[in-house]
């Protein structure tokens, strides 16, 4: 052993003794340390029952230490933290709980956990309002069904009638609500007034919704007992929500058995602008499925719409606008006259809609926009020419403030002004009769929705609404609550009154019109569980103060005043079922009312010609894989509606026939770009009628003559091609990878 | 003396450093362990654990986010699907905070999306089919190497195809081209994802069966 040697591992023992000793000073350091602070975490977590929640995550904030509870809700688990910690509870479906300790008391924790309140399980207010959107819970429609509902074709007004509480009123094609006329519902896009929800149609012949399907992401119907947001409708309200920002560039092509459409989406990072423009012409078709009426010029209709979106940091601009054109000259046979009358009519429509949603703060939202409509309607029947200009606008601010999960506050302002003028002249006179209408509204509203607990919520709202034209100022509470009463059903009650002027054309003949009021009664039962829904509602809806006025000469109305009145009351019933059957869904809605009115000419209380006692909506919805169809077929029975005889003692005390229809639809997705679509109404080939005209005046016999009114076709047939191109910029890159 | 009160404080500090890295280790592969022995719910609670400590870090969250998706994707949870799949974009829009222009992030969202598809492939399958391409194909173009967009892609598509009876082979050649990435592709770090090769391999295998 050399010296050098040596030396070396006498130093090395010197640092191994050192080593020794310092790491047992620190380990003694360590493990003392470790036996005062490794305590024993102990507990049980239960809901508010009582009930254990077995998997839920317990565990020292900031730290690794935790376990999940086993199946008696109980944890345990050591901890080398010591001091004040904070232990964190967290399971899907409560909400997180934090309990602050030190880490020595915590041993036998009893923990109960509140459920959070979301949209999957708390309580939702439902009476009255079918929703067609995202949210699964109150979701009676998808966004897609009133595309692929049988009969619908693309309407979306249709679509709805598949719905109980909508009266079956053929002729009209227009919403008829619990026993409401169709001007008792109001139709707003994005929160916005629309003015003009229907396209110009000819006498008895169905207008047709004027807006794209495709435009909007969600609707939501309601046929009573709406929010306080909405004012001056008496029955019910439709709301149509536009797409968000959509995700890609892409053109859209269609050619329909009724006109071609060509849509472009042009996108940037955060601007995107949707174009669409559509022609439709009747004439082709008209050949192969010859109407029953005599058209001098079959409906032909140009439209074009644009929407642009734009997204700021905080919130979402959409601009909206439509342009539409329509034009159709029929004869048609009236039974106070010899030869047929001759409608000749343009209507041009021009549509603004822009609203700002955003986030003022993480718990403030503003909600701003604007519409305005301008609509020149131009009818010539035979030498009277009748010109309708109306221009209406529309201003809103709202704002929500929304402190915790459990409650919202919103409250707003608006604004709506009205400008309507109608000449009627004659062609070969100096004759000329101008009807004027100016009338502004301002209307404030506020609502408070508190959930109580996940089970009980209650919807309060005030409406104050000052018209110009009445020189009057309504209030119009609105109360609603909702109570969950098992896991999937709930109850929900509402309760609310409703103002609304007369229809501007009536408002021009009368400076003493006031509002006519509703009062709603809604009792509801909504049942969800699994793709299943079932829905009950009873409800009641008084009339008053309606508009009253008597008829000279059976054309001219005056005398106008408001002391008319009215009810409707009965049961809506709704069964909708995705699970059964496997790739079939179907739905039954029926509707039992109830009503009388006595309004307008009516000499006493009567049920209405626009109700119908019985009214049955089947839709089946059949998926093919093999095929990729969609096979749809709807059915749907109303009972006879009410007409008045003359020649009969008592007023309206006819009834027409019952009304039937079958429809069928198939829409074949032949690749993800293209999807061919086709339908047909009234397969059965049942003959409806769906009203009757009487004369003016009785005939030589003393008899009052009539005629039916039956639908144009027997049958509508549709067929159309949808083809989208994506315009995908990767797509061969793709390839090259 | 000094020196080894010095000497004291250099190793603790250094042996607390290394043991504060070895919770997050040993969490992590803890947690990867629990989920691959079918307990998802574990190790799910884990990463919330994780999740809560790492506060800069993406990858506890994207866990999160992965185990809620295919839980959803693979069939098993039907009665909490929605909940999981909410509980999912939750975590997935914290790891998006954490770490922006991931191409693993996009991935995940586009998953996210085919599980709902698949709870209602009729009205979620039009709604969604156009953003979660799209999300694969930012995945894929902002990171060119990651092999996971190219073949989930390429196996999203090819269920379309076969769907329409369209040609499947160029999609397959995507997948054929994923495996080299999967073969030249080196994790970042500890933890990043290495899955579906495996996935990956059965596409070409079921091709090959057909």
């Amino acid at each position: 052993m050399s010296p050098a040697k040596g030396n070396f591992v006498s130093v090395n023992h010197q640092y191994l003794y050192r080593m020794l000793r310092t790491t047992l000073v620190f380990f003694i350091l360590l493990t003392t340390q470790f036996l005062s602070a490794q305590g024993q975490i102990s507990g049980r977590v239960c809901d508010k029952k009582g009930n254990p929640v077995p998997g839920a995550n317990v565990y020292i904030d900031k730290s690794y230490d935790g376990a999940s509870t086993d199946a008696n809700g109980t944890f345990n688990f050591k901890s080398n933290t010591s001091g004040k910690q904070t232990l964190v509870v967290s399971c899907i479906g409560f909400v997180t709980t934090k309990l602050s300790k030190d880490v020595k008391e915590m041993q036998n924790l009893q923990i109960r956990l509140k459920e959070s309140v979301n949209s999957l399980n708390a309580v939702m207010i439902t009476a009255g309002t079918f929703s067609a959107g995202d949210n699964t819970k109150i979701s009676v429609l998808k966004p897609l069904d009133v595309v692929t509902t049988a009969g619908a074709a693309g309407n979306y007004i249709a679509a709805f009638k598949t719905l109980p509480g909508t009266a079956t009123v053929g002729e009209s094609g227009e919403l008829f609500i619990r026993g409401g006329n169709s001007y008792e519902s109001q139709t707003f896009i994005d929160g916005m007034r629309v003015f003009k929800p229907y396209t110009a149609s000819a006498k008895n012949n169905p207008s047709r919704a004027r807006y794209s399907p495709m435009l909007f992401k969600g609707t939501t119907f309601s046929t009573g007992g709406y929010s306080a947001e909405y004012g001056q409708a008496l029955s019910g309200v439709l709301l149509l929500d536009t797409k968000d920002t959509p995700i890609e560039e892409s053109s859209e092509i269609s050619i329909m058995s009724v006109g071609a459409g060509f849509g472009q989406v042009i996108k940037k990072e955060k601007d995107a602008l949707t174009v669409n423009a559509s022609y439709t012409n009747l004439a082709p078709y008209n050949k192969l499925n010859a109407s029953k009426q005599e058209w001098e010029k079959l409906p032909e209709k140009i439209s074009g719409e644009a929407v642009y979106r734009h997204q700021f940091n905080k919130g979402l601009l959409k601009f909206y606008t439509a342009y539409h054109h329509t034009q159709f000259h029929i004869l048609q046979k009236d039974i106070d006259y010899l030869e047929k009358l001759s409608y000749n009519t343009k209507e041009k429509d021009l549509y603004f809609n822009t609203s700002y949603n955003g986030s003022i703060s993480e718990t403030c939202l503003l909600k701003a926009g604007a519409s305005y409509s301008n609509n020149h309607n131009k009818e010539k029947i035979d030498s009277i020419s009748i010109s309708n200009k109306e221009k209406n606008g529309h201003v809103k601010f709202k704002l929500k403030h929304i402190p915790n999960e459990n409650i919202k506050l919103s409250m707003g302002a608006e604004y709506f002004f009205t400008v309507a003028n109608k000449t009627i002249s004659l062609s070969n006179s100096a004759w000329e009769q101008n009807y004027n209408l100016k009338n502004q509204l301002a209307a404030i509203f506020t609502e408070s929705n508190i959930l109580f607990t996940k089970n009980t919520a209650l919807t309060v709202g005030l409406r104050g609404e000052y018209a110009d034209y009445s020189e009057s100022f309504h209030l119009s509470p609105r109360i609603s609550v909702g109570q969950k009463v098992s896991e999937h059903g709930q109850l929900s009650f509402a309760w609310g009154e409703f103002y609304q002027l007369p229809q501007n054309r009536n408002l021009q003949l009368s400076q003493s019109l006031k509002e006519e009021k509703s009062q709603h009664y809604l009792f509801n039962y909504h049942y969800n569980n699994d793709k299943r829904i079932l829905r009950a509602e009873l409800y009641y809806k008084k009339y008053a103060d309606l508009m009253k006025y008597e008829m000279i000469d059976n054309s001219s109305p005056s005398n106008f005043n408001n002391t008319g009145s009215g009810y409707a009351r009965g049961l809506d019933l709704y069964w909708k079922d995705e699970k059964t059957f496997k790739n079939f869904e179907y739905w039954i809605s029926y509707s039992y009312l109830d009503t009388e009115r006595d309004d307008k000419d009516f000499p006493e209380k009567a049920a209405s010609n626009f109700s119908n006692k019985h009214n049955l909506s089947i839709v089946g919805k059949y998926w093919v894989e093999k095929l990729r169809s969609l096979i749809g077929i709807s059915y749907n029975f109303a009972s006879g509606r009410p007409y008045n005889d003359p020649n009969s003692d008592k007023f309206m005390s006819k009834k027409t026939k019952s009304y039937t229809n079958l429809s069928l639809n198939w829409s074949w997705l032949i690749s993800q770009q293209t999807i061919f679509y086709c339908s047909a109404t009234n397969i059965l080939g049942h003959n409806n009628i769906y009203n009757y005209d009487y004369s003016n005046k009785p005939n030589s016999e003393g008899q009052y003559n009539r005629q039916a009114i039956p639908p144009d076709t027997k049958h509508f047939f549709f067929a159309g091609l949808f083809i989208t191109i994506s315009k995908n910029k990767n797509k061969n890159q793709l390839k090259n990878l | 003396m000094k020196k080894i009160v010095l000497f004291i404080l250099l190793i603790s500090s250094q042996i607390l450093i290394s043991s504060a890295q070895n919770s997050y280790e040993k969490g992590m592969s803890q947690a990867l362990q629990l989920w691959g022995n079918t307990k998802p719910m574990e190790a799910i609670a884990l990463f919330e654990r994780i999740a809560s400590n790492e506060k800069e870090n993406w990858l506890p969250n994207y866990y999160i986010g992965l185990i809620s998706a295919t839980q959803v994707l693979s069939g098993r949870e039907k009665e909490q699907a929605s909940a999981l799949l909410e509980q999912a974009q939750e975590s997935l829009n914290k790891a998006k905070k954490q770490s922006s222009n991931n191409s693993e992030l996009f991935c995940l969202q586009a998953l996210i999306n085919t599980a709902w598809v698949t709870l209602d492939q009729m009205n979620n399958g039009q709604k969604l089919s156009a953003s979660i391409m799209k999300d694969y194909r930012t995945a894929i173009q902002l990171d060119t190497n990651n092999p996971r967009p190219l073949y989930l892609l390429a196996e999203y598509q090819i269920n379309m195809a076969k769907l329409f009876g369209q040609d499947t082979k160029p999609f397959y050649e995507m997948i054929q081209s994923s495996l080299k990435k999967f073969d030249n592709f080196k994790a970042p770090s500890a933890f990043y994802p290495r899955w579906g090769r495996n996935r990956a391999e059965q596409l070409l295998i079921g091709k090959n069966a057909n």
